[in-house]
């Protein structure tokens, strides 16, 4: 690659500034599409979806050449979590780049790692006003300078769930008095459904109404289905689910969010038996879902007949609170594909 | 107080082997086919640290390399309380330092680890599952399995049926089986195999009674069968299910990569994914096998380690 030319080295970092998204989002096609042949433009609409329109926010940071070409992006969403049962924020990294063209301005470590050093050590601290983790499945070429020079840790090499839709083992749509429907919206009562599946978790991302109805259901280009599990009236259980393309397989139907308090057998039954059925009916070769290895669902999904296979992606995180270093995080917190931006 | 750390010879071995309890297997580790290195500190004559690596041949990317283990470490700081400090850290350094290998691995404790992230260039290359299953249906071990008595040459053809579909993998050959298994004082290891008309092994597994995953469980070291040898498999696994049978053992455990087609195959007759605290990690002399290429290619088995 040509080294690029001085007047390329004058880039200058800052905040994102309104108006930028136009920048932005050119800079986000230009740089993927370079790199990855099956790559979908992002557009203006989702851009404003994820990040302006995020009930919890965002912050970014921009490299800005000469001229106010925008040339890196480090960003992140607010994600208000349960933190050992009490509120807390973190921090999730998503489409952070930098162009080709400029990265190794800024001298040593380059482009990114100065972006990701001034981002994160802007934000990562301790409360109030900074956050103790910041996480993400970042791609292998981010993970290998993430860890290099913006101390990155892993805290998991991700496995998925994987089922075939007539290999489900010993469930039914229905049954103990559990009734699973689509809706939709969330229901009102699904903040407190969350906070009773949140109990075993150390960490958790808050699911709230709010939230959730941002994240499925405003999605402009993405449809999401909702179903919830009712007994008796009482929410139960969720699941979202999206037929899409997931780590390099096509037309799956895909197991986004998942939140059944771990006491909810049948909840649990009954939604996967719905799960099912709908993979089915829309000729979905497989129900894929990724949790940690951690999670009380891990194993019993197994014994349902999900198999485990690999996956590309890692889940690292930058620590700022030694409490939650990263075996702490292996061992407590609980995500889903949801809480990310892969699907 | 100075701590002089250096290579250990012979003259050490009385020292050595009194200075822990119990005893690291500085014999048998000693006698690795393919070399080991051991250094030890000392404070006042007396030792403070031992660490000893065992190295494999591994064939990869079309010829034979260097991997070596970083064994557990064994250390004692004043008061003769096992830790992790300085003499640990510099014990275990010149180890690792003392030659160059491709790769370095070591299956840490998380105690180790964050002790040991002064070692440069260590990465996770794994956070490690560990496949379960309960020994509880009756099982008989089929007549076409035999317990092999001793490992000949024709153990080296079947790996080389097998490393084709390998990045990299240690070289299972007679020397390298007969040191891990055969010549391991105290540990218990039953080479259950199949073989083809003319006696050349379809594929085998390494059964251990030892409590490795849960304490009544039993454990599958070493697992080499062709995938296509799909039948071979599943006579093994009948087989190991006997052994644990007989044995009274409540739970098979074994990890395998999850890459590897048997990784399902082995959820497909009854082994559960479990979560584990175990990560395997390693550091590498050649950027491009780093450790995301060795989660990718590189068969690893617990036989690889010194675990079990």
């Amino acid at each position: 690659m040509n080294e690029a030319p001085d007047s390329r080295r004058n880039v200058t970092l800052r905040a994102y500034r309104a108006g930028d998204e136009v920048e932005i989002v050119e800079a986000f096609n230009r740089v993927f599409a370079a790199v990855d042949p099956g790559f979908v433009p992002r557009s203006l609409a989702s851009w404003r979806w994820e990040f302006a329109s995020n009930p919890s926010g965002f912050s970014a940071w921009i490299a800005e050449a000469e001229g106010g070409r925008i040339v890196g992006q480090y960003a992140a969403l607010v994600q208000p979590v349960l933190l050992d049962g009490e509120p807390a924020t973190f921090l999730h990294g998503v489409d952070s780049m930098t162009d080709p063209a400029y990265r190794r301005s800024l001298g040593k470590g380059g482009l990114f790692a100065r972006l990701g050093n001034a981002f994160l050590d802007h934000h990562g601290g301790s409360p109030p006003g900074r956050v103790p983790v910041i996480w993400g499945p970042p791609v292998p070429a981010a993970w290998r300078i993430g860890k290099a020079r913006i101390r990155y840790v892993l805290i998991r090499t991700q496995l998925k769930l994987v089922l075939e839709p007539g290999e489900l083992r010993g469930v039914t749509r229905s049954g103990e008095r559990v009734e699973v429907e689509a809706v939709d919206a969330f229901p009102e009562e699904t903040g407190e459904l969350f906070r009773r599946a949140a109990r075993p978790h150390g960490a958790i991302v808050v699911r709230d109404k709010g939230r959730l109805d941002w994240r499925f259901l405003q999605h402009p280009e993405r449809t999401y289905r909702v179903l919830v599990a009712r007994r008796e009236g009482r929410l139960v259980g969720c699941a979202v689910t999206r037929v899409g393309d997931f780590d390099g397989e096509r037309q799956e139907t895909i197991l986004c969010d998942w939140l059944v308090p771990t006491d909810e057998r049948g909840a649990h039954q009954a939604l996967l038996g719905a799960l099912a059925e709908d993979a089915g009916a829309d000729g979905a070769p497989r129900i894929t879902v990724v949790l940690p290895d951690t999670a009380p669902e891990w194993l019993s999904l197994q014994a349902s007949g999900f198999v485990v296979r690999p996956t590309r992606y890692l889940v690292a995180a930058r620590v700022y609170d030694e409490r939650y270093r990263e075996r702490w995080l292996h061992r407590h917190f609980y995500y889903t594909l949801g809480d990310t931006d892969l699907v | 107080m100075e701590t002089h750390v250096r290579q250990a010879t012979p003259a050490d071995a009385d020292l050595l082997e009194s200075a822990f309890s119990p005893a690291p297997p500085r014999s048998w580790l000693l006698a690795a086919p393919a070399g080991t290195r051991e250094w030890a500190a000392f404070e006042d004559g007396e030792v403070r640290a031992w660490c000893a690596a065992p190295s494999r041949t591994v064939w990869m990317d079309g010829r034979e390399v260097r991997f070596t283990e970083l064994t557990d470490v064994v250390a004692r700081e004043g008061g003769g309380e096992l830790a992790h400090g300085d003499a640990w850290r510099q014990a275990a350094a010149a180890t690792l330092g003392a030659e160059e290998d491709l790769v370095q691995y070591a299956f840490p404790t998380e105690c180790s680890w964050e002790a040991g992230e002064r070692f440069d260039g260590f990465d996770i290359v794994r956070t490690q599952h560990v496949l379960v299953q309960p020994a509880t249906a009756p099982a008989e071990r089929p007549p076409e399995v035999e317990i092999v008595s001793a490992f000949d040459h024709t153990f080296r053809w079947l790996w080389e049926r097998c490393a084709g579909a390998f990045g990299a993998s240690v070289i299972r050959d007679d020397a390298l089986l007969r040191w891990r298994f055969s010549r391991a004082s105290g540990r218990d290891y039953r080479v259950l195999a199949t073989r083809d008309g003319n006696g050349v092994p379809r594929g085998y597994a390494v059964y251990s009674p030892a409590p490795w995953w849960t304490p009544g469980g039993a454990v599958l070291v070493d697992w080499l069968v062709p995938p296509e040898e799909v039948e071979v498999g599943k006579l093994l696994l009948r087989a190991l299910r006997a052994e644990a049978q007989a044995d009274g053992r409540s739970s098979l455990a074994t990890t395998l990569v999850e890459w590897s087609p048997w990784f399902e195959s082995f959820q497909r007759s009854g082994y559960a994914v479990h979560p584990s605290p175990l990560f395997l990690v390693a550091r590498s002399a050649a950027r491009r096998f780093d450790h995301l290429w060795l989660r990718d290619h590189w068969w690893v088995t617990l036989a690889d380690t010194t675990l079990v």
